[in-house]
C-alpha cells in the first residue's frame, strides 16, 4: 500500500503540469530552499520563496496572502526556466523578445498593458526581474526585488 | 570517454521554430583601406545583412571542411565580447561544406547558447575556422538551426527560456571573441545541469556533460599564435570601419601602449559608480547601445532616454584589482541620432533605459582601443587576463 502511493506521488510529479508562476501557484513548490514571509510598506502581507535550479541560477517567487504569485526574480549563471515562471505570460515575452527595439543579445525589456520584464546580463551573470502590475500588493516595490 | 548524459523531468512541450537567416543580400560597405596583416581582421559597422542593423561590428569569417581546402567565407559575423565561440546560421554555409559533428564517435553533440532574449539552438560541428591570417584547426563551433533531424526541434528546456533567436538580427553569425576559451567551461564538464550541451537522436534530446575540448571555442584561443586576447579597434565617425586585432603585445601591430588594465571578476564583471550608485557592469560590443538606469533622464516610450539636448554624463568603472577609470559619454535623443544605411548604422549617443546593470555598448568603443585579455593568458605588457584594458 505504501508503495504503490509512493509510485503515484512520483507519477505525479513527472506529470506535473507547467504551473504558472505569475498568477498562479509557485513554479518552486517542493523545492522552495528558504520561505521568507515578509510586509509591504502598506502592511500587506506576502512571501518571498526562494529556490535554486539544476543549472546554478536562483529563482524568487513572491506570493500574496492567497498565494498567487505576482513577481518573480531571477540571478545566476544560466537562465531560468522562464516558461515556467512567467506562465500565460510567456508568449508576450517571446514576442517582445524577438524585436528588435526591445532586446538584443544583452538586454530585454517588456513593458506591456499588465506585464513588466527586465533582463539583463551574459552567460555567467543573468539577472531579471518580471511582475504583473494588476497583481502587485498595494506598496510593493519592485525595486527592492532581489 | 567521460561523456554521461541524464534525463531530465520538465513539463510543457518543445516547440520554437526556428527562423532561418536570410541570405545576405550585397550591403554596400564603407570604402576604407583594408587592414592588411594576418593579425587584424576589418570590422565594418553597417546594416548587416537586412540593412536594418545599427551599432553593430561585423567581420568575415571562412569555416573550413577540417584538413581540406573546402571552404565557405561568411560575411556579417557578430563581434562579441560578451561571448566565446564561433555561432554561424546552418543556412549560411553551404551543404558543399561537410561539418562533421564535434561529439565522440557516434554522438551526435547539441547545444542550446543562452542570451537574455533567447536561445541559439543547433549541432556542434568541427571546423577549420579562419579570420583574416589566423586559423584555428578543428575547433568545435555551433551550426545555428542546423535543420538535420536529430537537431530539427529544440529541447524544451531550451525553448522554455525564451525566443528562438537564431544568430539574431541582421548577421550570419555571431564570432564571441571573450574573455573564456570555451563558451561553458567546467560547469559542463561535470554536470548536465546548466543544460548548455545535449546528446541528440532522432528520438530527442538530453542535456549532457561536455569535456572542454569539445565545448564551442573561441576561436582566437585555437590560433597557433596572437591567442592571448583581441583589441577592438574603432574609430568615431560614419560611416565605420576598424579593426579587430588578434595578439596582445605579440607583434609590433599590436603593443598597447599606456593603458588602464580593469580585471573582472569571476562573473566577467566590474562595477560602474554612476549618479553615486554601484551597478554591477560589463563593457560589451554585442549591445548596440549604454544601457543604464536613471530615472532622472525623459524616457521614449521605446526604452531609450530622449533628453531634448545632448547630456554630458560620466560613469567611473572600478574593477577588483583597485583600478578605476572614469569614462564620460554623452545622451542624445535617438530622434537626434542619425540612423539608417546613409549613415552608416552609427548612433554614438544612444542610452537605453533598460538595466539592471549598467552595460557599456558599442557607443563605448568608438575613439578607443579596447583590450580584451583571455582567461588563462598572458603578456608581458597587460599581466594575466581576464581584464579589459583602454
Amino acid at each position: 500500500m505504501k508503495i504503490s502511493i509512493v509510485v503515484i506521488a512520483l507519477a505525479l510529479i513527472a506529470a506535473q503540469p507547467c504551473w504558472a508562476a505569475l498568477g498562479g501557484s509557485p513554479s518552486s513548490s517542493g523545492s522552495a530552499v528558504s520561505s521568507v514571509a515578509a510586509s509591504t510598506a502598506s502592511g500587506a502581507s506576502y512571501t518571498d520563496l526562494q529556490s535554486q535550479l539544476p543549472n546554478g541560477t536562483v529563482v524568487h517567487e513572491y506570493a500574496n496572502s492567497g498565494g498567487t504569485v505576482f513577481a518573480v526574480a531571477w540571478s545566476g549563471p544560466m537562465q531560468p526556466d522562464v516558461k515556467a515562471l512567467l506562465g500565460p505570460w510567456f508568449d508576450t515575452y517571446t514576442k517582445r523578445a524577438t524585436q528588435r527595439q526591445s532586446a538584443d543579445l544583452s538586454h530585454l525589456a517588456v513593458a506591456g498593458a499588465d506585464l513588466v520584464v527586465v533582463s539583463t546580463g551574459r552567460v555567467g551573470a543573468f539577472q531579471g526581474r518580471a511582475w504583473v502590475i494588476s497583481l502587485l500588493p498595494e506598496g510593493f516595490n519592485t525595486k527592492e526585488m532581489k | 570517454m567521460a561523456f554521461a548524459a541524464s534525463v531530465m523531468v520538465g513539463c510543457g512541450g518543445g516547440g520554437g521554430g526556428s527562423s532561418a537567416p536570410t541570405a545576405a543580400p550585397a550591403v554596400a560597405a564603407p570604402a576604407a583601406p583594408a587592414p592588411t596583416a594576418a593579425n587584424i581582421a576589418r570590422i565594418v559597422v553597417d546594416g548587416g545583412t537586412d540593412g536594418l542593423a545599427f551599432n553593430k561590428p561585423f567581420v568575415s569569417v571562412t569555416v573550413c571542411q577540417p584538413g581540406t581546402s573546402v571552404c565557405a567565407t561568411i560575411d556579417h559575423v557578430l563581434v562579441d565580447t560578451g561571448s566565446s565561440g564561433l555561432r554561424l546560421a546552418a543556412s549560411t554555409v553551404p551543404a558543399t561544406v561537410v561539418l562533421p559533428n564535434a561529439g565522440p564517435r557516434g554522438i551526435l553533440l547539441g547545444e542550446c547558447y543562452p542570451f537574455v532574449s533567447g536561445y541559439s539552438w543547433g549541432s556542434v560541428r568541427s571546423a577549420d575556422v579562419t579570420i583574416a591570417g589566423e586559423q584555428a584547426r578543428a575547433i568545435p563551433i555551433q551550426l545555428v538551426n542546423d535543420t538535420s533531424s536529430a537537431f530539427a526541434v529544440p529541447p524544451s528546456l531550451c525553448s522554455n527560456i525564451g525566443a528562438s533567436l537564431g544568430v539574431g538580427h541582421s548577421s550570419n553569425g555571431i564570432l564571441g571573441v571573450g574573455f573564456s576559451k570555451q563558451d561553458c567551461g567546467s560547469a559542463c564538464t561535470t554536470s548536465p545541469g546548466p543544460a548548455m550541451y545535449y546528446v541528440c537522436s532522432a528520438s530527442g534530446c538530453i542535456p549532457s556533460m561536455a569535456p572542454l575540448s569539445m565545448q564551442v571555442m573561441n576561436p582566437v584561443a585555437a590560433f597557433a599564435k596572437d591567442n592571448n586576447g583581441v583589441a577592438i579597434v574603432l574609430p568615431q565617425g560614419q560611416p565605420m570601419t576598424g579593426s579587430l586585432i588578434f595578439g596582445i603585445g605579440t607583434q609590433a601591430n599590436n603593443q598597447p601602449g599606456d593603458v588602464s588594465i580593469l580585471t573582472v571578476d569571476n562573473q566577467g564583471r566590474i562595477k560602474t559608480t554612476y549618479n553615486g550608485m554601484p551597478f554591477a557592469s560589463f563593457i560589451d560590443t554585442g549591445s548596440n547601445k549604454l544601457y543604464f538606469k536613471d530615472s532622472s533622464l525623459p524616457q521614449c516610450a521605446d526604452g531609450n532616454y530622449c533628453p531634448t539636448s545632448p547630456l554630458n554624463l560620466s560613469g567611473a568603472l572600478a574593477s577588483p584589482n583597485g583600478n578605476t577609470q572614469t569614462v564620460n559619454f554623452v545622451v542624445d535623443s535617438p530622434l537626434s541620432l542619425a540612423f539608417g544605411a546613409t549613415s552608416g548604422n552609427v548612433a554614438a549617443d544612444f542610452g537605453g533605459a533598460v538595466a539592471e546593470q549598467f552595460d557599456w555598448g558599442l557607443p563605448f568603443f568608438f575613439g578607443r582601443t579596447v583590450w580584451v585579455g583571455m582567461n588563462g593568458m598572458s603578456s608581458p605588457q597587460l599581466g594575466p587576463g581576464p581584464f579589459w584594458a583602454f
